[in-house]
């Protein structure tokens, strides 16, 4: 399709005087595996509920499929797979009868997918089972059948692999690449960061219900935040840098925080005694924590 | 392929069929019991002299609501508004929208439901059907239990028969205005307010204010906002009150509360 397939834009959400979401601006583009992330409480899933017409935004407005999403917005849930952060199902149903009904519903095949229930480790044992004696994982397990089996055009996953072990994580991030090979968008909220290292293209980070990060997964990394260590050969007084901020040392070792572009900084280190220079990769981690410490640079 | 309409209906069902089995077997039971007891025993002496023991007041309102009608009709008539009928019926119809609108909003279950392509007015009238034909069962039985004992006494006729099925219908449309006013209170709850104990105590309410009326006057002006002033279902079988005037009260109070439990939950944040 032309355009996106998400395009939330200015998605504002209060509950009374409390602050869901403000201002959240963002596209997804078809194809494409798009990470949203934040701690607790930074408003993914109010976000992720207006995508899917289960609020109605104070201000506003988010289109999906170039069709404004609202609660009678149907042909919109036809094509897209739902995982929620705290997926319960219905405690009565059965494993099996819990993704007939979801298939039901959807107007889907009722019949089980065997690969898929064989990748993700689920024997005819565990599908007869009621959903309430499930194991918190094997709930998560159905709940991603049931988001996957009818191979929707946009999966909106909030939190997916909670509750999965890492063998299972690594099944998820692999049906992730296939969902993404046969051209569906994934949007998916994670606090993991490897998780997002490994499956995303583009990141949203959103903090205190506000985006403040919105870039390719590359160009984040690079972008700010490196931490710099330079051990000099003798002293050196006031030691400042461009661009960089001393954050600590001891002797001839000094710490510092370095933003954006450090060509400047190596020149200026060309001219100083230094006997040695660590500038490495900052992990996605150390991108994130930046970017939601209040004083960033701190 | 199209969504199913009969899944969800189907589920709820499924969810509440051992206990409304349970109710239809009891509510049959009483009603067999109270007209065969009341054909093999002068009822009329018995509570005759039990009525005595009582103070004036409750001999009145005994006497206009029971025991001047305590015929095997008057006897079938009195068990479709036997408390524990009442009860039965009324646990039902406050529980089953409750679970499934407030219950499913605070476990995270309708989240998920209303993320598929469903329409929420579509969702709230299939509800509303499955819990309507779950009191409906219940009513069967009690004219299961009532046919069978009228006609193993030989005690019915046409005009009983058709008091009956009066009777049976006026009490099912007052059990399902019952469950839309819990619809009502449930698409305005928040997320784990107890809104099938808000409506059970609206009903007892309602329930007393009616059984206390002819021993205090003073709530007499309330008679026309009682929902129990429309199912008085002796009077119905001896023809002192007409079924369709209260079936057409019924009917018009339901509707409204169905009209703004649908539009409360198209329009409703969920979880909220």
């Amino acid at each position: 399709m032309d355009g996106p397939v998400i395009a939330v834009d200015r998605f504002t959400k209060y509950y009374g005087k409390t602050r869901g979401a403000e201002d959240v601006t963002f596209q997804v583009r078809p194809g494409e595996v798009f990470g949203f992330l934040g701690p607790n409480g930074a408003g993914k899933t109010t976000t992720i509920r207006g995508l899917l017409g289960l609020l109605r935004p104070t201000a506003g407005s988010i289109r999906i499929f170039n069709r404004a999403v609202s609660a009678a917005s149907t042909d919109v849930r036809r094509r897209c797979g739902y995982l929620p952060g705290d997926f319960a199902g219905y405690a009565h149903l059965s494993a099996a009868e819990f993704i007939r009904f979801a298939a039901r519903m959807r107007g889907a095949d009722p019949t089980l997918p065997p690969s898929l229930l064989e990748r993700l480790d689920l024997d005819a044992h565990t599908l007869s089972r009621r959903i309430k004696h499930l194991s918190h994982g094997t709930r998560q397990k159905i709940g991603i059948v049931q988001a996957l089996f009818h191979r929707p055009d946009l999966l909106i996953l909030d939190e997916p692999t909670t509750g999965l072990d890492p063998l299972m994580q690594e099944t998820f991030y692999g049906l992730l690449a296939e969902a993404r090979e046969r051209g569906a968008t994934v949007f998916f909220s994670s606090h993991i960061l490897s998780e997002v290292e490994k499956t995303c293209d583009r990141v949203c980070i959103i903090r205190e219900g506000h985006v403040v990060a919105l870039e390719a997964l590359e160009a984040l990394r690079r972008r700010r935040f490196r931490r710099l260590t330079v051990r000099l050969r003798e002293p050196v007084d006031a030691l400042t840098l461009p661009g960089a901020r001393r954050t600590g040392g001891v002797g001839l070792e000094h710490h510092f925080v370095v933003e954006g572009d450090v060509e400047p900084l190596l020149a200026h280190l060309a001219r100083l005694p230094v006997a040695d220079v660590a500038l490495p990769e900052p992990g996605l981690e150390e991108v994130f924590m930046a970017y939601y410490r209040s004083d960033a640079t701190e | 392929m199209q969504p199913s309409s009969l899944a969800y209906p189907v589920l709820v069902l499924r969810q509440h069929v051992f206990f409304t089995a349970f109710s239809f077997v009891i509510v049959g039971a009483i009603q067999y019991a109270l007209v065969t007891l009341s054909n093999q025993v002068d009822t009329r002496s018995v509570f005759g002299a039990l009525l005595e023991q009582l103070p004036p007041g409750f001999q009145t309102m005994v006497s206009e609501t029971f025991l001047t009608r305590m015929t095997v009709g008057g006897a079938a008539a009195f068990g479709f508004n036997h408390p524990l009928v009442m009860a039965l019926l009324v646990i039902n119809a406050v529980a089953i929208p409750a679970r499934h609108i407030s219950g499913e909003i605070e476990n995270g279950a309708m989240e998920w439901l209303l993320a598929l392509p469903v329409r929420r007015g579509r969702l709230m009238v299939s509800l509303w059907v499955s819990a309507s034909l779950v009191s409906l069962v219940t009513i069967i039985g009690a004219w299961a239990g009532s046919f069978t004992a009228l006609a193993v006494t030989g005690n019915l006729d046409a005009a009983l028969a058709r008091g009956m099925i009066q009777v049976g219908a006026n009490l099912w449309l007052l059990v399902v205005l019952v469950m839309s006013y819990t619809m009502v209170i449930a698409s305005f709850s928040r997320p784990g307010a107890p809104s099938g104990l808000v409506a059970a105590s609206v009903t007892m309410v309602f329930y007393f204010l009616y059984v206390l009326r002819p021993v205090w006057n003073a709530i007499a002006f309330l008679e026309p906002v009682n929902i129990f002033t429309y199912y008085q279902p002796q009077k119905i079988v001896f023809g002192e009150r007409s079924f369709a005037l209260n079936a057409a009260v019924l009917v018009a109070l339901i509707g409204l509360c169905m009209l703004v439990a649908i539009r409360r939950f198209a329009r409703r944040d969920i979880p909220g």
